[in-house]
């Protein structure tokens, strides 16, 4: 090439790339509106739902306990804690306003710390739990009276029946299920066109929204997956299995250790992210941050969806009760938490920078 | 060359030097008032427990946050007296001095126009900028200077000039002008904006906006030296600035430069528009002997430090040997991922240790994709080994970046002991390229 023709050619180029195919962008607030229409709104919805199928459930425990109830109850809290897991993904908006992290899911939860609130003498209502730290309630709180490995189910039921009735132990029950239910509720209210319509804020990023920019709103979104992923890979899988520990696993550190739940509650939040990424959640599907990133980068965006599948595949791998994964399956673990990392990664540096998403870690990551 | 002495020697109005320096001061007083006002003396300085010096610098360190607050309101009341005139010497000097201090702390707060912010304000203390539209001049009429040597105008405009070509010079790299980035996803992220937002959604309009921005870059300056080409140039500084501005979160920066190429208009343009009338005194003269051959030394560095990237390996957008300093504004969309491995050589024990666990999230950030603030951070996590009793941990870096919507690659070599290298001038040979 000579000198003179250097021009030229740069010219040509630039002309080529800037007439090429693919010239037009999604447009990015349908991609929001889709985004909280078909996923975000029926995900709050589901666990709302199914928060007050947990209230209701408890309520027919406390009512009469029996082993079959015990067992319904527990089915009900596995549920909403996994509907939980997949609405906790987007911790905007509402999740903020409402905090429900303290409410709902405060981790690590003080096992004997709940079980000095029910000991103790004072009211147990829902207005006396709704005061309590956040460590001795919400789901990880019913988790501690629900699920107890070490008493049969027969001992679990008959401590229900102890003293008086309603229990001591069926009044904390019903109070922090009802207090639960309720604030779901408002949690949903909140997104809800007829409540505080924060589905809307999103879609109308930038139109007059109090989410000054589409950018401002597409950012929050990039970065709630990306902060999912770190916490799913690093406080639920690696921290336990010895990261920070020298290598030395730290069982104690499982969340839901008790019902056994932590595996099938990082495969949730896994699935939350799926659903916001690809736009789809249950028969409701439109335009999701895959639009955005395929239009741009086809192979990027087969690269996440394969990884996502990676994700879930190395989930399954792990078939024992992660407390004791972390010690007698860690090749699994490892692999799951590898793998993690590779699609948080994926979030967090392909796609933030091909979408010119700024990454604002939270701060909160890890306990 | 006695000719061109002579010529940069003849006195021209001092208006538009104590012009610049009103302006730049009530910039500067505005920018400290907006700094504070935002909680960014306490969330930058306050707040985090470890910091990224300059290779030298180390020494720098935040003050305790009583004194940190008082720095700041220092660079303020000294920002107030560059504007007023008051003290001017001094005042200037001490902005210039407690500027630079706070920017020497962390790297990660590094921006080019606060380099910039600091050269004029030097620059400023040099020189006689208090000589006229200052209350030095109205106190006493002695310190009033109707003249100043034509050099000290020309140093400013050689000054703000380097940073438009030398910006310029950077851009004609494949990625702006092959592919229009990173104007093109930040464009994208901005198709929201009424009118021309729709535009924005078109890889042409990226294009259009890339080359305008070269062609604007290379040659402004020269524009705005000429007088018939000056109006037109002067517009297009207002319309660059104003839409950067309005599209990109930069702060101060667009008015700071709107405000400063003032001084590429005709030295009496003050006097004119002001209708006051010059200092029936003299002209001022400089202590220095040979004020020129400073002034031309100190051009002559701040052209070469632009190009001290080649004394490096590897492309300077991705290794940022020689990338700061340099006026390489708006170039790059950089993201990275990075977590710190550790072992233990005796007991093979081993930790993962992320980037949260000790700074601040928007330390981490800036960090992630940059090699010579990661090392740093690996001699942070070494040192907090130390401490905890294991002083010969191997600390290595799981580190990967995306440059300008590229994938994601291996920015350092996974096997190097970053916990024992330390950042320096050296080349960084552990960067993966």
């Amino acid at each position: 090439m000579t000198k003179r023709s250097s021009p030229w050619l740069v010219a040509s180029l630039s002309l080529l790339g800037a007439c090429s195919d693919e010239a037009v962008d999604v447009d990015r607030n349908a991609v929001l509106r889709d985004l909280a229409d078909n996923v975000l709104i029926p995900t709050c919805a589901r666990y709302g739902t199914s928060a007050r199928a947990l209230a209701t459930a408890l309520d027919a425990l406390c009512a009469s306990p029996t082993a079959g109830l015990l067992g319904q109850a527990r089915d009900q809290w596995w549920a909403t804690r996994l509907a939980w897991k997949e609405a906790q993904v987007f911790q905007a908006g509402p999740f903020e306003a409402l905090r429900m992290q303290a409410t709902v899911d405060w981790y690590p939860v003080d096992a004997s710390a709940v079980e000095a609130t029910i000991e103790g003498g004072d009211p147990l209502t829902v207005d006396s739990v709704a005061s309590l730290g956040a460590n001795r309630r919400g789901l990880p709180g019913l988790e501690v009276v629900l699920f107890d490995g070490a008493i049969a189910d027969e001992a679990l039921v008959a401590r229900l029946r102890e003293g008086a009735a309603p229990s001591r132990r069926c009044q904390y029950l019903v109070a922090v299920g009802e207090q639960v239910a309720r604030t779901s509720e408002a949690f949903v209210a909140a997104w809800q066109p007829s409540g505080g319509a924060y589905g809307r804020t999103l879609a109308t990023a930038g139109q007059g929204s109090t989410l000054a920019t589409t950018r401002e709103a597409v950012d929050l979104v990039v970065n709630q997956l990306s902060n999912t992923l770190e916490t799913l890979q690093v406080t639920r899988l690696s921290v336990p299995e010895g990261s920070r520990n020298g290598g030395t696993p730290q069982p104690e550190r499982v969340e839901s250790s008790r019902s056994n739940a932590s595996v099938a509650e990082v495969g949730a939040g896994l699935r939350g992210v799926r659903a916001i990424y690809l736009g789809t959640y249950g028969a409701r599907s439109g335009l999701g941050l895959t639009s955005m990133v395929a239009a741009r980068s086809p192979s990027l965006d087969r690269s996440v969806r394969a990884e996502l599948d990676a994700c879930e595949a190395s989930l399954r791998a792990i078939t024992l009760p992660l407390q004791r994964a972390v010690l007698e399956q860690r090749p699994s673990v490892d692999a799951a938490v590898t793998e993690l990392g590779r699609l948080k990664r994926l979030l967090r540096v392909d796609v933030a920078n091909l979408l010119g998403v700024t990454i604002s870690f939270n701060s909160n990551d890890g306990d | 060359m006695g000719a061109l002495r002579e010529r940069l020697r003849a006195p021209v109005d001092s208006a538009s030097l104590g012009a610049l320096r009103a302006l730049f001061g009530a910039m500067m007083f505005i920018g400290v008032i907006r700094f504070a006002a935002r909680g960014w003396i306490r969330s930058l300085y306050v707040v985090p427990t470890h910091f990224f010096p300059y290779v030298g610098f180390s020494w720098v360190r935040p003050l305790p946050a009583p004194a940190m607050y008082l720095l700041f309101a220092v660079m303020g009341a000294s920002a107030l007296g560059l504007a007023l005139g008051w003290r001017t010497r001094a005042s200037t000097l001490t902005f210039a001095l407690s500027f630079t201090y706070v920017e020497l702390i962390d790297k990660t707060v590094y921006l080019n126009h606060y380099y910039l912010v600091s050269l004029l304000a030097f620059l400023l203390a040099a020189l006689p900028s208090g000589a006229t539209l200052s209350l030095d001049a109205r106190r006493d009429p002695s310190l009033a200077r109707a003249k100043v040597p034509t050099w000290t105008i020309w140093l400013l405009r050689a000054q703000l000039g380097m940073v438009y070509f030398f910006a310029g010079v950077a851009k004609l790299n494949p990625d702006w002008l092959l592919r229009a980035e990173p104007l093109r996803t930040w464009l994208l992220a901005r198709s929201d904006l009424p009118v021309l937002g729709p535009l924005f959604r078109h890889r042409a309009t990226a294009y259009g906006f890339s080359y305008a921005g070269l062609v604007f870059d290379l040659f402004v300056a020269l524009a705005l030296c000429h007088r018939r080409s000056r109006p037109w140039a002067y517009a297009a500084v207002v319309l660059f600035h104003g839409l950067t501005g309005w599209l990109f979160r930069i702060g101060i920066f667009p008015w700071v430069m709107i405000v400063c190429t003032t001084v590429f208009f005709d030295p009496s343009w003050p006097r004119r528009w002001l209708r006051f009338r010059a200092p029936a005194t003299h002209v001022w003269s400089p202590s220095s002997r040979r004020p020129e051959l400073v002034a031309a030394l100190y051009l002559l560095v701040q052209a070469l430090l632009p190009f001290r990237y080649l004394l490096y390996p590897g492309d300077v957008l991705w290794t940022e040997q020689g990338f700061r300093l340099s006026w390489r504004v708006m170039l790059t969309e950089k993201s990275g991922d990075v977590e710190f491995r550790v072992r233990d050589p005796r007991t093979s024990q081993r930790w993962t240790v992320h980037p949260l666990e000790f700074l601040t999230p928007l330390q981490a950030r800036m960090m992630a994709p940059v090699p010579d603030m990661i090392v740093q951070a690996a001699g942070m996590v070494r040192d907090d080994f130390a401490r905890r009793g294991l002083p010969d941990v191997v600390v290595t870096a799981e580190a990967f970046a995306s440059l300008n919507g590229r994938p994601a690659r291996r920015l350092i070599d996974p096997t190097v002991d970053l916990g024992r290298e330390g950042d320096s001038f050296a080349p960084k040979r552990w960067i993966a390229r």
